[in-house]
């Protein structure tokens, strides 16, 4: 009886209101996540949350029960909004709680052309896995196929429309499906829904040794290049041969600003490659990486470095995609409109025109026996 | 910024601060004329303020919600026009704008400090949400604004009793059911915009809910006036503490709207794509 009391009590509701203001406040403030301190994700928050969520509903199931008998004063509509109101809140939270209780996510890149099988195949595929409760961890017989990506741009380079023409091939259930995925519009298959969080170039290397009689692909691949962070492009490497260490960075449109090569879009107006190619140096204080050649390489053209040739015959997009489940949706979608509604219900009679009688009435305020 | 903007754009400010010039000498001055010009002022302030809207509008082909400038130009026009919706029955609200009008200036002096070259509508910002989002952030903040601006009205005509000037100002009761209803109807708005940014940001970031600072503060406020109601409902908190809460209350908009992008970087600040 002593526990159910706590937990009806409007007090706690304000003290624990008043927490949240200031976690959020101090947290805002002194930017304690950024530097690394859990705030939010950590078990006294997850704790006091859980305790504010009892809450709701102790304080709604007392009210509900006064209202049930009658003993709510005259403004039932009043206090059945804001039972409502509290009862949305509380299936909100109850519905996040759900959703990210039995989530898994990942993220995998997939270049255009390219097909994925979504089961889990570690590291492979998946990127930042979350696993779920049951520990599943990706699709079980989907293949996922990147058809085509297509950028469009305003006139002035910036991005007006990302669209990702995929299929998806469903061996277990024979589904199958195409469909655009386009940011803000995901697609879903068998409750998992799919989102664009990046894209970028991925172009075609061809790496050959051309030193004998008849040339020697040693690298024969596509790379997809991270882009345009800080407005030169970040530099990738990746291993072609072994010793041998090849370094990119892409410029779309590429222009010389004070003496610097930059790109203000990623537009391909006028694409060239920053290439680096080194030969490994020896561990341990040997000898240090020497450079081979360091220069420029346009998409399409090859080149001749030493005893090796350097080509870039293709240049494709890939994309990140992000799967999750979401489980909790139709029930937080179903607590949000209660909420709202329950909301509207309880405030709608307080808007009435002022009067002279009414103001008293109308003040707000003033009856503890509607809420 | 296009030259008709700009011109519609300086108009409205400099009749704003005409207009909060003619308030305040008129509560130091004590007389009705003041009342009247700010009226006037204010009226040709908001009118050339909607020009000025719906110039940029035309100029970016949508609606002036993208980056910090049609923020600030957007949203200060709503709580401009919510000032002459309050005051359209009641020509003694016009002195609202003694708290107002400063604060549509402020905002707008920020919005101009940032960069005002038409912004294009990325991928990110592509989507129905956002009109809805924005528009029930605007409502909902205005209405705020507005019961803060009559909770310094409380307090000031309390202060100086029904005397001179001050007797032009509604009975402070009236002014202290207004800003309750007011919050009331700003605490429905901002549920509105939390709720479908929230939806919003699933579709688009893949989680309801990022704890990002705009997010965070954005659910700070609305718990502040969720308070201010409870208390109000529940302890009876009327008057004098009611007025002061509703003054303090805005700190926190304040600071959602405006503050935390200069404190933090978060997902709000849509990226490059």
């Amino acid at each position: 009886m002593k526990l159910y009391k706590l937990l009806a009590s409007r007090r706690l509701a304000l003290i624990l209101l008043l927490f949240f203001l200031g976690t959020a406040g101090l947290e805002v403030v002194l930017g304690l996540e950024q530097q690394g301190i859990r705030i939010y994700g950590s078990w006294w928050f997850i704790a006091l949350s859980l305790l504010l969520l009892a809450n709701l509903l102790t304080c709604t199931v007392q009210r509900g029960w006064l209202l049930v008998r009658g003993r709510v004063g005259v403004r039932r509509w009043m206090a059945l909004g804001s039972i409502l109101f509290h009862l949305g809140l509380a299936i909100v939270t109850a519905g996040v709680m759900f959703d990210q209780l039995t989530l898994w996510r990942g993220r995998m890149y997939i270049a255009e052309t390219q097909s994925v099988n979504l089961a889990t195949q570690g590291e492979n595929i998946w990127h930042g896995v979350r696993q779920g409760p049951w520990g599943e961890a990706g699709l079980e017989g989907v293949h996922l196929r990147l058809d085509r990506l297509s950028v469009g741009y305003y006139p002035q380079g910036a991005t007006r429309e990302i669209r990702g023409d995929v299929t998806i091939r469903d061996y277990l259930t024979g589904q199958n499906s195409s469909g655009a995925l386009k940011m803000n519009y995901p697609i879903r298959h068998r409750g998992v829904k799919f989102i664009i969080t990046n894209y970028g170039f991925s172009p075609h290397f061809v790496l050959e040794d051309v030193s004998g009689p008849r040339p020697v692909v040693l690298a024969y691949s596509y790379v997809n290049l991270d882009f345009f962070a800080g407005g030169g492009g970040n530099e990738d490497g990746f291993q072609p041969a072994p010793g041998l260490m090849l370094w990119a960075r892409f410029y779309p449109s590429l222009v010389w600003e004070k003496g610097f090569p930059v790109s203000h879009t990623t537009r391909l107006d006028n694409p060239w490659f920053k290439i680096r190619l080194e030969q490994a140096g020896q561990e341990e204080g040997g000898k240090p990486a020497r450079t081979l050649h360091d220069g420029w390489l346009r998409p399409g053209e090859a080149m001749r470095i030493g005893d090796y040739r350097l080509a870039i015959d293709n240049l494709n997009y890939w994309l990140e995609i992000e799967a999750s489940t979401e489980r909790g949706f139709p029930v937080i979608v179903f607590g949000l409109w209660l909420g709202i509604c329950g909301l509207v219900l309880r405030y709608w009679p307080e808007f009435a025109p002022l009067s002279e009688s009414g103001n008293k009435a109308a003040a707000g305020g003033h009856s503890n026996e509607t809420v | 910024m296009k030259l008709y903007e700009a011109i519609t754009l300086w108009a409205a400010l400099g009749l704003y601060a005409l207009a909060w010039v003619s308030v305040v000498a008129g509560m130091i001055f004590r007389r009705d004329t003041f009342l009247i010009w700010t009226r006037r002022l204010t009226l040709g302030g908001a009118a050339a303020h909607t020009l000025a809207v719906v110039a940029r509008w035309i100029a970016t082909g949508h609606l002036p919600v993208v980056a910090n400038y049609e923020n600030a130009l957007a949203g200060t026009w709503v709580v401009a026009i919510s000032l002459v919706f309050l005051a359209r029955r009641r020509s003694s609200l016009w002195s609202a704008g003694a708290v107002v009008l400063p604060l549509v200036l402020l905002v707008m002096g920020y919005g101009l400090m940032q960069s005002t070259a038409p912004t294009a509508m990325t991928p990110a910002y592509q989507s129905p949400w956002l009109a809805v989002h924005v528009l029930f952030a605007w409502f909902g903040y205005a209405s705020f604004t507005a019961a803060s601006a009559l909770g310094v009205l409380y307090l000031l005509g309390k202060r100086r009793g029904e005397r001179g000037w001050w007797e032009r100002l509604p009975a402070p009761e009236e002014m202290d059911v207004l800003s309750y209803r007011l919050i009331a109807f700003g605490f429905i708005m901002a549920a509105v915009m939390l709720v479908s940014g929230s939806i919003w940001a699933n579709r688009l970031w893949g989680s309801y809910w990022s704890w990002d600072p705009v997010e965070t503060w954005s659910l700070v406020s609305w718990l502040v006036y969720g308070l201010y109601l409870h208390l109000r409902t529940i302890h009876g908190w009327k008057g004098t503490r009611a007025a002061w809460y509703a003054v303090f209350a805005l700190v926190t908009v304040l600071i959602s709207f405006w503050g935390v992008n200069l404190l933090q970087a978060g997902l709000h600040v849509f990226q490059q794509m």
